[in-house]
């Protein structure tokens, strides 16, 4: 009688072999691919950056176009970090950068490009639409409450306010029509009140004016008040300072030495408060 | 051909196998993912604009420790990359811009 074999068969055992080197194998070359030699991406674009150096891109984007005003190249800029939405992105790292305490005149950049990409949020409408702080120590001109309305020698037909400017500030030049120092009733700080109208004396909302002093500088738009006229805005002065007010940008006329004094207003019974008042009419660049 | 011989031919045979399957899977099908890359490793072309960017924030502000900063996040290439920066940007034609670099890596020489 054969004895019973307990091995198994030859062809087996060599296929129990291959497996082996097989397993062996294969967890080698994933450990060559994986750890020891992995696929380097030393080429990468900046959509494959971290969520943080993505933020700092869309920070000097914003800074950028604040520089140059060339929102072609901020979009294109934006466009290499692959989102969706660019606007809303470079709102969304304002609001952060709000948060950590970044400068004004950063967060006003953020913000106006933010709104040129139709992302603004309400919470950053305010940095492109009124005046505040400015980050030098003095002086530091606040917005006023709500002053009261300087009556307008000419009746405006009212087109329809916006609060956000809706024209490049770059595309329109102003001239200064009329400039007029006033007492006005009612308590609070001297203003600098400025209209701007078009060429049919209409006030123009969304215009860009800017006011500098020594030291500081600040910038807010008309059509924010248009229960005076959708073409006003207006500027706190802040005693002994003198400013000077430009409206739109290149090729407008520049107005200096607009100080507030210490006049007394025999013609106002009870508080007053004096202001500047410009009126500028748009003219064809 | 000796038994024993057929075992080791068989385990060679396997694990030149297994070695090609592991590199064409961890190579080819799920290579390793960089998904939070970080400046330097940016292409040429993406740190020289990140280089011009940094630029026009300086000039925007005035801030030389924030573009120092900026600029050293680009790592040990950062000097490099400035160099590229102000050749890639006259090259373009953009002399402004070349010479808005020029300036910062001047005042970044500055201690």
């Amino acid at each position: 009688m054969r004895p019973v074999s307990v091995q198994a068969p030859r062809r087996a055992r060599v296929g129990l072999w291959a497996t082996l080197g097989l397993v062996l194998g294969l967890a080698a070359g994933l450990l060559m691919a994986w750890v020891v030699w992995p696929v380097q991406y030393t080429e990468t674009d900046p959509s494959d950056l971290m969520p943080e150096r993505k933020a700092l891109w869309a920070d000097l984007v914003a800074d950028g176009y604040a520089l140059t005003g060339d929102l072609d190249a901020a979009r294109a800029r934006l466009n290499l970090l692959g989102i969706d939405d660019p606007g809303g992105f470079v709102a969304q790292v304002a609001e952060t950068r709000l948060d950590e305490g970044a400068s004004l005149q950063h967060i006003r950049a953020m913000a106006r490009l933010a709104e040129r990409l139709g992302g603004i949020t309400a919470r950053l409408l305010v940095y492109i639409a009124t005046p505040a702080p400015t980050p030098t120590p003095s002086p530091t001109p606040l917005p006023t409450p709500t002053p009261t309305p300087q009556p307008t020698p000419t009746p405006t037909p009212s087109p329809e306010p916006t609060a956000t400017p809706t024209e490049r500030p770059s595309a329109q030049v102003f001239r200064l029509m009329a400039k007029e120092y006033t007492c006005a009733a009612g308590a609070g700080p001297d203003l600098i009140a400025v209209f701007v109208l078009d060429e049919d004396e209409r006030g123009v909302p969304g215009v860009r004016i800017e006011v500098t002093w020594s030291g500081g500088s600040d910038a807010f738009y008309t059509g924010l008040k248009p229960e005076v006229d959708p073409g006003y805005a207006d500027f706190a002065m802040d005693s002994g300072v003198e400013y000077a007010v430009t409206v739109g940008t290149e090729g407008s006329e520049v107005v200096r030495g607009l100080r507030a004094t210490d006049e007394p207003c025999p013609d106002v019974e009870g508080p007053s408060h004096h202001r500047w008042v410009l009126r500028f009419r748009r003219t064809r660049p | 051909m000796p038994v024993a011989l057929k075992r080791v031919l068989a385990a060679l045979v396997g694990l030149v196998i297994g070695l090609a399957l592991g590199g064409v899977i961890g190579w080819v099908l799920w290579p390793v993912q960089y998904y939070d890359t970080d400046l330097p490793d940016l292409r040429a072309e993406h740190k020289v604009l990140y280089v011009q960017m940094v630029s026009e924030q300086w000039e925007l502000t005035g801030d030389l420790a924030q573009a120092r900063a900026a600029v050293a996040l680009l790592g040990p290439q950062a000097e490099q990359t400035l160099t590229q920066a102000v050749a890639a940007l006259e090259a373009r034609g953009d002399a402004r811009g070349a010479l808005r670099v020029l300036k910062l890596t001047e005042a970044l020489k500055q201690p």
